[in-house]
Parts: C-alpha cells; sequence; structure tokens
C-alpha cells in the first residue's frame, strides 16, 4: 500500500473509530429504540469500510 | 461532434418526464400555511427523500459532461470528488454538523454564523452566496437551454422560458417539500441514465479488462488508474487531493452550501437529518463509477479520434460523442431524461435556497425585522419568479461566454469556502472562539485565498491554506478577545447543549 492510500484509509478508519465511539445514548440508539439494521451507525460503518477497501486497492 | 437525431420514442420519453416531474410537483405543493413549510417543508421530510435530494443537488447535467471529460483527460482520480470529497465529509457532517444544526431550529447557516459570531459574518456571508446562486442559476439556463436547442431544436430564449415555467409552477407554489419530491424522481432517473451510458459503453468496447488494456496502452494516462495519483502530479497531487479537497472544499460544500444543507434542515427528527447525509454518502459510492467511467470507455473507443488531451482539447465533447456514436433508440430517451432531470434538480434547488438567503439573512434583519410570517411567505414566493426572470435576463449574456463565467463562479466561490468551513468548525466545536475572531478570520482568510490565487496556486492548495490562515487568526484573536457567555451559546456549542 502506498503512502497516500495509507493516509486516507488511516483518516477513515479515524473517522469510523469516532463514529463508533459516539455513545449510543447520544445519537438516540439505545438497544430498544430501533432493530440493529435500521441504526444510522451501521450503515455509516459500512460505507467508511467500502471506501477504505476502494483506497487501499486503487490508492 | 454531429449533431443529436431523437426518435418519436426518445422524444415522447423526454416530454413525458417533463410533464410528468411538473405534475408531481404541483401536487406536491399542497398546504403551504407558513415560511417554515415553504423555506423547510414543514421539517417533514424523511431521511430518504432528503437523502436522494442531496444527490441531485450536488449532482447536475454540467457534472455528468465535465467529468466524462476530465475522466478523458486525467483518469480515476476525479472519482475523488464523490469519494473523499463527499462521502468523508457527509460521514463527519452526518454525525456532528447535521444533527445540531437541525436541533438549533436555523433556517440558513448564515443565521447559524450570526448567531454564533456576529452580523457582519452573517451577512458577509448572505451576501456571497446569494450572488453565487444568482449566476450559478444563469448557468444552469444556459445550459438547459442548450440542451433543449441541441435536443428539440428550440431556440434560446423559448428554451429558458419553458424551463423557468416549469421549475417556476412547482418552486413558486410548492417551495422546498415540491422541489424534494421532485428531486427523488430525478434521482432515480439520474441513475438510470447514466447507467444506461456506462452498459452501452461497456458492451460496444468489449468488457473492463479490455478497457483498462487500451487505456493503459496509450502514452499519455500513465496514472490514469491511480486514485491518488503521485506529489508531482500537474493538477491533482495526493497531498492536495487529501487536505485541499477532503479537508476544506469537500466539508465547506456539504456543510456550508445552502441549497445542500437546507432539505436536510427540513427532515422531520435530528435521527432523519443524520440518516439522510449518510444515505447520500451510500449513493455517493456508486456515483463516481457512473459519472467517470464514459470518460474512460471513451479512451478506449475514440482516443484516436479525440486524441490527447492538449491545451486546446475540449472536455466537453467526450460525452456528447459517446452518446451521439453508441446509444441506442430508446435508451438515447432515458438518458436524455437523465440530463433534463440533473438541469431541474440543481436549479429548483438553487432557486429556493436563494428566495431563503434573501428573505431570511437580508430582508429581515436590514429592511423589514418585523415583516409578518405571512408577508415573508409572498414574498418568498416572489423572490422565487424574480430569480427565475432575473436568472433568464443574465443567461443572455452568461451563455456568450459561458465556460469563462462558470469558472469565473466557482473560482470566486473557492475564496471563501476555507474561511467559511474553518469559521463553522471553530464556532461549533469551541466556545472560546469570539465574534471578533470570527470576522478577523473571515478577512484574513479570503485575503489568503486572493492572494494565492493571484499568485497561480492550485485552487486546492488555495482552499487548504486560506483554511489554516482562518484558523490561526481566530485562534489568536480570540486569546485576547471577549467570547459570548455560555447562555448566549446554548444550542450554537456542541458542548453547550440546548
Amino acid at each position: 500500500m502506498s503512502l497516500a492510500s495509507l493516509v486516507v484509509v488511516s483518516i477513515y478508519a479515524g473517522t469510523l473509530a469516532v463514529i463508533l465511539a459516539l455513545p449510543a445514548a447520544w445519537l438516540g440508539e439505545t438497544a430498544e429504540s430501533r432493530p440493529w439494521w435500521r441504526r444510522v451507525r451501521l450503515w455509516a460503518t459500512v460505507v467508511a469500510l467500502i471506501q477504505m477497501a476502494i483506497y487501499a486497492r486503487f490508492g | 461532434v454531429d449533431a443529436v437525431r431523437l426518435s418519436s420514442l426518445d422524444l415522447t420519453l423526454v416530454v413525458v418526464y417533463l410533464v410528468g416531474i411538473t405534475a408531481v410537483g404541483l401536487w406536491a405543493s399542497r398546504g403551504i400555511k407558513s415560511t417554515r413549510d415553504f423555506f423547510l417543508a414543514g421539517k417533514s421530510l424523511p431521511w430518504w427523500m432528503a437523502g436522494m435530494s442531496l444527490v441531485v443537488s450536488d449532482i447536475g447535467a454540467k457534472d455528468m459532461v465535465g467529468l466524462a471529460g476530465d475522466a478523458y483527460r486525467y483518469g480515476i482520480v476525479m472519482m475523488n470528488f464523490d469519494f473523499i470529497g463527499c462521502t468523508f465529509p457527509l460521514l463527519i457532517a452526518a454525525f456532528l454538523f447535521m444533527p445540531f444544526f437541525w436541533s438549533s431550529g436555523i433556517t440558513t447557516i448564515p443565521e447559524y454564523l450570526g448567531r454564533r459570531y456576529d452580523l457582519r459574518v452573517r451577512t458577509f456571508f448572505a451576501v456571497i452566496w446569494s450572488l453565487f446562486m444568482v449566476g450559478t442559476i444563469a448557468t444552469i439556463l444556459v445550459s438547459a437551454a442548450a440542451m433543449f436547442e441541441g435536443l428539440l431544436g428550440w431556440s434560446f430564449w423559448l428554451s429558458v422560458g419553458i424551463t423557468c415555467v416549469l421549475v417556476g409552477l412547482y418552486t413558486v407554489s410548492g417551495g422546498l417539500r415540491a422541489v424534494v419530491i421532485t428531486d427523488v424522481v430525478s434521482c432515480v432517473v439520474l441513475i438510470a441514465g447514466a447507467t444506461v451510458m456506462c452498459v452501452v459503453g461497456v458492451r460496444e468496447i468489449g468488457g473492463i479488462g479490455v478497457m483498462v488494456d487500451r487505456v493503459s496502452a496509450l502514452p499519455w494516462t500513465s496514472e490514469h488508474f491511480d486514485l491518488l495519483p503521485s506529489s508531482s502530479h500537474a493538477a491533482f497531487p495526493w497531498p492536495a487531493v487529501v487536505l485541499g479537497l477532503g479537508f476544506v472544499l469537500g466539508p465547506a460544500y456539504w456543510v456550508g452550501n445552502q441549497a445542500i444543507v437546507q432539505r436536510t434542515l427540513g427532515t422531520k427528527s435530528e435521527r432523519d437529518a443524520r440518516a439522510s447525509y449518510v444515505m447520500c454518502a451510500a449513493i455517493k459510492l456508486v456515483f463516481p463509477v457512473l459519472l467517470v467511467l464514459p470518460g474512460l470507455l471513451a479512451l478506449g473507443l475514440f482516443a484516436n479520434e479525440l486524441g490527447p488531451p492538449s491545451a486546446e482539447f475540449d472536455a466537453n465533447q467526450v460525452l456528447p460523442l459517446m452518446v451521439t456514436r453508441l446509444v441506442p433508440s430508446g435508451a438515447l430517451g432515458i438518458l436524455m431524461g437523465a440530463f433534463v432531470a440533473g438541469v431541474m434538480a440543481n436549479l429548483d434547488s438553487y432557486i429556493n435556497s436563494a428566495s431563503t438567503l434573501l428573505v431570511t439573512d437580508l430582508y429581515r434583519p436590514f429592511v423589514n425585522p418585523k415583516a409578518s410570517d405571512e408577508h415573508c411567505l409572498v414574498l418568498g414566493r416572489v423572490l422565487v419568479a424574480v430569480l427565475l426572470a432575473g436568472g433568464a435576463v443574465l443567461s443572455f449574456e452568461v451563455k456568450t461566454r459561458f465556460a469563462s463565467v462558470f469558472e469565473a463562479f466557482q473560482t470566486f466561490l473557492s475564496f471563501f469556502q476555507g474561511a467559511l468551513f474553518a469559521l463553522l468548525l471553530f464556532g461549533m466545536l469551541t466556545r472560546r472562539a469570539t465574534p471578533a475572531s470570527g470576522v478577523a478570520g473571515m478577512l484574513v482568510g479570503v485575503g489568503t485565498a486572493a492572494a494565492l490565487n493571484a499568485h497561480g496556486t492550485l485552487y486546492l492548495w488555495t482552499a487548504w491554506w486560506s483554511f489554516v490562515a482562518t484558523a490561526v487568526t481566530v485562534v489568536a484573536v480570540s486569546t485576547f478577545t471577549e467570547p459570548k457567555s455560555e447562555a448566549d451559546l446554548r444550542g450554537l456549542v456542541c458542548w453547550v447543549r440546548g
């Protein structure tokens, strides 16, 4: 992986870490509030992981 | 490039789309009783509608044509405008900025800046965005006219007039709700049209592998398949892409552009505001492929005809050449529908948002602070019509030098993006940023951008350094000036929630 790829993948990894670290209550997504597949954080994680894969492969 | 020959089937599809989208817009216009209904859709939009509207408020016909041309010239690096220039800021905005803006109850971004800093900062950015939007409306009308002239043989004024009437019909009466509902339809048509272009091109060349082999064999394409080109790349060195596009221009656009942010402010809950941005980010994973692939396919198919991208190379002819040579009847109608969708969705978004800015940030504070809500609603509607008429008049002037005027508006906006994003970031993240630091940071940031631009610096670097200059100024000036009280900052700073 090139330096450029590493930098961008790290940026997305950092963003993902912040998103995952946010308290569920702060997002209004406690265990009772909605099923796991309707949680915004899950879909944001999917988007971030896809971007990391793309930059790791083509960066 | 040969003229496009539409069959009666294609023509029917385009006309059905035009009539249908206007009817949908008019249907969505019922029940508008207040400025909250008109400017913010009564805060009733679901996340998926706002998310799809975000996509087509950003991507229009000019992006389809422009990105294909730039992909021919530079390769897959252009995907960064939708990847790190969109998905990264969208994810950040989804969890940091948007829920916060939504709950603070603002209608416009300059309104937030005014409450967080002072009236001078609010007015400065309201004027800048209003000017930019009027210019953008004129350039969109010119692209619409060029399209209708080419497709249907209409004259310039007939094309501009019909576009204004159709968009005006539902935007004047229905405000943001009508805009967003028509945008949902446009988003589907835009994706369908772009997909048609890619499928036809890939079939013609014989597969993606063949395309890669043919493009790689050309002598000027050594970095065409590098998403992050080397730091010596003439136009897009990777450090400038990451810092200028990813950290400044992208976030400033997705957090500070009223035409973008307004549909999210109109969502029905804080969660919907957040989800709309994540949905937009998900769709944006697909669009770079749909918009950049035609340019690469053109390289594989027509490189001998189009030639290497020299100084005289006209990048805007790449997509029209693909369309005229490859797309069959029927599919052409869908593709043309996508172009029309792109134009109308862009136009209605900018008109609605320009009207919102003028009423909220200039008319109410300066002209008539005691104006009733009914009065402002009528004014908002009148302004939509005036903006359309003004854009139509201005479009004739723009038409004669379209490329240079469009570029001038983009350059003009790039002077303010670094300063805008730095002020939003510091304003939201720290209670220590003072009103005086906001004014000083704005002036230093814009001054830095103007100086760098005059020096001929790459615009990605200009955006980055103006952001840095604003940030340093805000920190420095805030150390010796008085911040606002905690009560004044309630609901405006992340750590001081309302």
